[in-house]
């Protein structure tokens, strides 16, 4: 779904070592290496933008910053952050990475002195983010590593972290767990005469106070559709919708008001999930919620989203919309949501679920 | 509704309409006929977004553009779809197309060819962060290559206007209220980042739409960071950066407060960073080297034995730009500019010392004939909470 990006990922940052020990990502690394081998690659590069890190990058380094990541065959990967090294004393404390390098003379540059310390010397290297960079950054990257084959992997290893990892469920459910008492939070607010915008940031103030690291919501504040927090409302509309998605140690989860799931909103989540199998098509879960919806709502519900799926990055692979071939990977989490934005009737609901082989369930 | 910021606000719209034919006179200059003013919604305070900018509207989606010829009304489009209400009421211009996502590039194309401007002299606007998949796409979709009108916005922007210049007084408002709510509510035994999470959300309930905060403790510490789940103890110094936006306008003050009453080191170390900014902010005239700047900042601290620390990693850049609008000026010793009357920044020469750890001592200014003049009520002091 889409909310408003801030500025800059900003709250709870601390690694826990208990639920994401230094082992899981040697394992998750090792799963990467074998798909190198068998890809004939010679590495791989994750690139993050530096305020939001995406989860291509946190997979493998659990970093909660930007930058780039190099995974090569062998050995230990290289977190490559931007800046002259003033954050490394508080980012070494919150990723197993060892060896990290500040890129002050740039990405590229820094890159290559690395593989050439590893005697990686030529062939092919995955690119993951590419689209994302710069054309700047992907021009210094390219011309710095002149001697390799440049091939976007994103597509193939976005695909290999689809079904999430036990460890994965677990941050997400405890994600899922602000989320709600964020929203409840907010609910509480309005109950007690409170106006939408008030409710939005009560719901924001018990995320960060309970560990979200970042926090979007939207909420029906002024006219017919969910908007971002701008300015103070005086008045309540009733009756609130109001959608917060949590960031809890990377892993995101979202969550709506229980007031504002009714109707044919709830009618179509429940038809998603009961549709979501392994090997079904997303598109045809799509289809299945769109079809618990009136036909008035039906585009408006299609603009909203009707979800995708979930883990490290709010939105991730794949979508849910009624074109899409891309089926559906046991063990991958999914939001399913359905929003009915009409001006006789509001309601949004949603749902996050474990797609598994005999059910789909409820987080 | 805060009705100090309504749409409506003649300000406002007095202002945007001078952007505008500021915008067409740069256009003549340069001999652009479609100038495709364009925002990613990323809103990093490092990255511009000329389309925010010109129109006044904040994005959500991935994609924005506002499409400005020499004469016609500026037509905007914005992604996603149901985002069009909130677009209608606060941009500026009346044209507006709203697309989800994954169709921008045809919309944009059906709106360049519908207005018959394919075949114009075209150039685009897309900020420093512009991601690669869309600064590569454009010629896809305007149908032949563009120049980079990048610097067009990077000037205009620079010295602020009166609607941009509200906006940041008002920031700045809610940025010292905050620190106040800071120092008066947290205290040890606080989880760090509780005490940061009630600071943002007072900052919410006074009108600040986001927020750049750094917010961290330590007895000695190294830098700012995110909040984390440390306990904050007597003794621990603690460091914000406190960067409140209203109307996309970003502000920061940079702030430090002991837990505890502050050791006669700490105040002299924190005096000694203060008459470095205080210095910094005398040089800076219109006109003046933004190294010189730089020189007269680092020059006392320099004096005090700590030249070794004026550079990284004990510290990054002595001031910035945090506008969505114009990066300038980076207030580094790399940056060839001069300073401009009117541009507005922070300036702040936060370091590491080593006899007493990382200290901040920021303060958004706007250049004067008279020099860099602080934009809060009162300038930065090393903070007590007891």
């Amino acid at each position: 779904m889409i909310a408003m990006t801030p500025v800059l990922s900003r709250g709870y940052t601390f690694w826990d070592r208990a639920l994401f020990p230094r082992d899981e990502f040697e394992e998750r690394t090792r799963f990467v290496q074998r798909n190198l081998k068998s890809d004939q690659l010679a590495g791989v590069i994750i690139w993050s933008q530096g305020y939001h890190t995406n989860g291509d990058l946190a997979f493998l380094s659990g970093n909660p910053t930007g930058g780039a990541l190099l995974v090569t065959e062998e050995g230990e990967p290289s977190l490559f952050v931007s800046g002259g090294g003033r954050e490394q004393y508080f980012l070494r404390m919150q990723t197993w990475i060892e060896d990290m390098h500040s890129t002050g003379g740039g990405l590229g540059k820094s890159i290559a002195e690395s593989l050439k310390s590893r005697n990686v010397q030529g062939g092919t290297l995955g690119i993951v983010g590419f689209d994302l960079m710069s054309a700047a950054a992907k021009a210094e990257l390219a011309a710095s590593l002149s001697g390799f084959s440049l091939i976007d992997y994103e597509p193939r290893y976005q695909q290999s972290r689809t079904a999430k990892r036990p460890r994965e469920v677990l941050a997400v459910k405890a994600s899922l767990d602000i989320a709600r008492e964020a929203v409840s939070a907010g609910e509480e607010v309005f109950a007690n005469g409170g106006t939408n915008a008030q409710a939005l940031v009560e719901s924001e103030r018990i995320a960060r106070r309970l560990g979200a690291r970042d926090f979007r919501a939207l909420a029906n504040l002024e006219g017919t559709q969910l908007r971002p927090f701008e300015r103070i409302t005086r008045s309540p509309i009733a009756p609130l919708i109001l959608w917060v998605a949590v960031d809890h140690y990377g892993y995101w989860a979202e969550a709506v008001n229980r007031s504002a799931c009714r109707s044919a909103a709830s009618r179509a989540v429940n038809a998603m999930i009961a549709c979501a199998r392994p090997g079904t098509e997303a598109g045809a879960v799509a289809r299945a919620g769109l079809a618990e919806l009136p036909t008035s709502a039906q585009s408006g519900a299609l603009s909203y989203g009707l979800g995708s799926g979930c883990g490290l990055s709010l939105e991730e692979t794949p979508s849910i919309e009624p074109g899409s071939k891309a089926k559906l990977v046991e063990g991958a989490l999914l939001t399913l949501r359905a929003c009915v934005m009409e001006k006789a009737d509001a309601a949004f609901c949603t749902a996050m679920v474990q797609v598994r082989a005999a059910e789909t369930i409820r987080l | 509704m805060n009705t100090e910021f309504v749409s409506s606000d003649p300000l406002r719209i007095k202002c945007y309409q001078q952007r505008l034919a500021a915008t067409r006179q740069r256009m003549k200059q340069d001999g652009i006929e479609l100038l495709v003013a364009y925002g990613n919604g990323r809103h990093s305070f490092v990255g511009t977004n000329p389309a925010w900018w010109l129109s006044g509207f904040k994005q959500m989606g991935p994609h924005m553009a506002v499409l400005v010829t020499l004469d016609a009304e500026p037509f905007v489009v914005i992604t996603p779809r149901w985002d069009e209400e909130r677009a209608s009421e606060r941009s500026v211009f009346r044209q507006l197309a709203a697309c989800d996502p994954q169709d921008f590039a045809d919309t944009m194309k059906g709106v360049i060819a519908k207005r018959g401007l394919g075949r114009a002299r075209m150039s685009v606007a897309g900020g420093l962060q512009m991601p690669r998949a869309i600064a590569e796409g454009w010629r896809e979709i305007l149908g032949s290559a563009a120049g980079d009108a990048d610097l067009i916005f990077t000037e205009l922007a620079r010295p602020r206007d009166e609607w941009s210049l509200k906006c940041t007084r008002a920031a700045v408002a809610i940025a010292e209220q905050g620190y106040e709510h800071l120092l008066a509510t947290a205290r040890p035994g606080m989880y760090e980042h509780v005490v940061a999470a009630e600071l943002e959300t007072y900052l919410r309930g006074l009108g600040a739409e986001d927020n750049f905060q750094l917010l961290s403790a330590s007895q000695h510490n190294r830098s700012v960071h995110m909040p984390t789940n440390r306990i904050l103890e007597d003794g621990d110094v603690l460091l914000g950066e406190i960067t409140p936006a209203v109307e996309g306008e970003y502000i920061q003050i940079c702030r430090t407060a002991v837990f505890g009453e502050p050791t006669e080191l700490q105040r002299a170390k924190f005096a000694l960073l203060d008459s470095a900014l205080r210095a910094g902010m005398a040089a800076a005239k219109p006109g003046v080297p933004v190294a010189d700047v730089v020189q007269a900042i680092n020059r006392p601290i320099s004096a005090a034995g700590y030249a070794k620390y004026t550079v990284p990693p004990y510290m990054r850049t002595r001031g910035h730009s945090m506008s969505l609008g114009s990066m300038d000026p980076e207030i580094a010793t790399s940056c060839q500019s001069v300073f401009e009357k009117n541009s507005v920044f922070v300036m702040h020469p936060n370091q590491y010392l080593p006899d007493t750890g990382y200290f901040m001592c920021g303060e958004p200014v706007i250049i004067t004939d008279a020099g860099a003049q602080p934009l809060t009520s009162r300038m930065g002091e090393l903070g007590s909470i007891i």
